[in-house]
């Protein structure tokens, strides 16, 4: 097993755990918006100096930069899916708060029309 | 988070006529796409159990005005949320209307009348917070192989999850008392709440216990239940959450 392939299966790894539950809220963002920063100046280092990736890629026992950037690209678009998921579970828990709160208060309100309207009945006969 | 209004309407206009001991108790039925069956599910319910309210959780065939003209309240989801949702969305609007037990129904005529109400007087004289209906105690309910294989699996995982020692963990009839209902907030939207509301319970350390009952597995019911893949996703919601 080369180092590489020994730093991708760690990188599922983390995939796997941050699908589950790991970071939340705020310092989850900052994580992203530091992992973002990193990679774009990756991205300008890697096309100023192709050969640096090349030269990345040989430390970790690949032979081309340009594989070592499709490998991580796959941990990119993995984390960024599972990213996807968890966020959308997130969203649909406040969907369903909102809509429990409007069904409830429907409830309420169709209640209330209809023993002020029984009240109001009654007012009119004992008049 | 649920609005609770400074006065929450009270009951004892249409409650005055049974009798007291029947009055704070609220049948939940969540309600999905059942137009043809639940109207005969309420009048079998109303005799017994003066509050029935069903969750009409965005049917599109009627069955929200079904259950009103058969005699229950309606609480209707503008669009669907889920069998789970529909349930807390119950429990909710039973707490508000200050129930001391609720009553959780199947819409589609799987469960007894009577089941339900000797488990209400069973939480009543044995001070129980939580009656869980289970139809593996006796030999009356015969769900067939494949279906009892899938419940046993669920229920396994569910005990091994959750700790508890129950025998059927997708059984939609319990009864579930005022202080063990106020410490549940169910989070899983979708067939998942099954264990969802046992490891709630669990937690709570309320003195609970299951009762033999039986399911009535209709041609009606069997159409609808639950196939062996959704008990896939049953155990995959309660791994990622």
């Amino acid at each position: 097993m080369t180092a590489f392939q020994f730093l991708l299966i760690l990188g599922i790894v983390a995939i796997a755990m941050l699908s589950i539950r790991f970071l939340r809220g705020e310092s989850s963002l900052a994580i992203k918006r530091i992992f973002a920063l990193l990679a774009a100046l990756a991205a300008v280092l890697a096309i100023l100096f192709p050969q640096l990736l090349t030269l990345v890629a040989n430390f970790f026992g690949i032979g081309r930069g340009a594989d070592l950037l499709l490998y991580v690209s796959i941990i990119g678009a993995l984390l960024f899916a599972v990213a996807t998921v968890r966020a959308k579970a997130r969203s649909d828990a406040r969907v369903t708060q909102l809509a429990r709160s409007v069904a409830l208060l429907e409830a309420r309100l169709i209640e209330n029309q209809e023993t002020t309207h029984q009240s109001s009945e009654q007012d009119g006969e004992s008049a | 988070m649920t609005v609770v209004p400074a006065e929450p309407p009270t009951h004892e206009a249409t409650t005055s006529g049974t009798p007291a001991s029947k009055a704070n108790i609220w049948v939940v039925i969540p309600l999905y796409n059942e137009a043809t069956v639940i109207g005969g599910v309420i009048e079998g319910l109303l005799p017994t159990f003066s509050n029935v309210v069903c969750i009409d959780d965005g049917s599109s065939d009627g069955s929200g005005e079904v259950a009103r003209d058969a005699g229950a309240h309606i609480v209707s989801h503008p669009i669907n949320l889920g069998q789970g949702a529909a349930l807390q969305t119950g429990f909710d609007y039973a707490l508000e209307r200050g129930a001391e037990f609720v009553v959780t129904f199947d819409a589609d005529g799987q469960h007894r009348v009577a089941d339900a109400a000797a488990m209400v007087e069973r939480a009543r004289n044995e001070d129980l917070a939580i009656v869980f209906g289970s139809r593996f105690l006796d030999d009356r309910t015969n769900p067939g192989m494949l279906k009892k294989l899938v419940l046993k699996t669920a229920v396994t995982v569910t005990n091994w999850t959750t700790k508890t020692h129950l025998t059927d963990a997708h059984n939609g009839l319990r009864v579930i008392r005022r202080d063990a209902l106020s410490r549940i907030q169910l989070k899983q939207d979708r067939m998942a709440h099954g264990t969802e509301i046992i490891a709630q319970l669990g937690l709570t350390k309320l003195p609970y216990a299951e009762e033999p009952v039986e399911v009535l597995y209709t041609d009606y019911s069997k159409a609808k239940g639950q196939s062996l893949l959704n008990s896939v996703n049953i155990l995959i919601d309660l791994i990622i959450r």
